[in-house]
């Protein structure tokens, strides 16, 4: 049960990344900014991205760890 | 609206509460102790596996913090002293074992002066497998949504610029 549970986790944490990169993809689109000004906060997406699939990946009791130290 | 509101209804939906991060492997009541085990809720992997115990007096259920207890796997002949200090609830005595693939039987042991209890549990423990080597296809989702819209997006393009062509002409 666990485990479908991470997985539906994982398929929304892409969505979120997929919907976060669209928004901005629109924005540049809808504005007169080159396509290259979105990429400082697309790789911001992408990074806080890879930190929820790295938490994620962790074991239940090491989820949230680093804040208490 | 309404779907909005069925999604967001159904995602709220739990299947079940797990307390500290573990579920309940067996409890079990014999002499004057009740002795509940614990271990992660996710699925058991053959490896260091965390075994947590839960100590209680029978009469009154008060737990019973200056007890002894031990984990041993009879099958690898592997024991270790679960100890307050292992233990994130210190209302709690934690143990690290290694668990082999397969089925294995984890007895756990409390003693406190004279009195003695035991609880036997089985574990069946999958084969070890880093959760990333299992849900790697999860990550492949988003580059290939990127890449197909990247394509429509040139093909698009494409095709404008065909159009122009022609209409130019």
């Amino acid at each position: 049960m666990g485990a479908d549970v991470l997985g539906v986790e994982m398929l929304l944490l892409d969505a979120g990344l997929l919907v976060t990169l669209y928004a901005m993809w629109r924005t540049v689109r809808a504005s007169a900014a080159a396509p290259a000004a979105m990429l400082p906060w697309a790789s911001l997406a992408v990074g806080l991205y890879g930190a929820g699939v790295w938490i994620f990946l962790q074991p239940m009791q090491m989820r949230g760890m680093m804040m208490m130290h | 609206m309404r779907v909005v509101s069925l999604v967001a209804v159904t995602l709220l939906v739990a299947a079940g509460a797990l307390a500290d991060g573990g579920i309940v492997r067996a409890r079990h009541s014999e002499g004057p102790f009740t002795i509940t085990v614990f271990t992660a809720a996710d699925r058991v992997l053959a490896g260091p596996v965390d075994v947590s115990v839960l100590v209680q007096d029978r009469a009154d259920g008060a737990p019973i913090l200056d007890g002894r207890v031990t984990v041993e796997l009879a099958s690898a002949s592997a024991v270790a002293s679960a100890t307050h200090d292992a233990a994130t609830n210190k209302l709690l005595y934690a143990a690290w074992l290694d668990v082999p693939p397969g089925r294995s039987d984890l007895r756990v042991r409390v003693e406190r002066g004279d009195e003695t209890a035991s609880v036997d549990v089985p574990v069946w423990a999958g084969p070890a497998t880093t959760r990333l080597g299992h849900y790697w296809p999860h990550l492949l989702l988003p580059p290939i949504a990127i890449l197909l819209f990247v394509l429509r997006d040139y093909l698009a393009s494409v095709r404008r610029g065909s159009m122009g062509v022609r209409a130019g002409t």
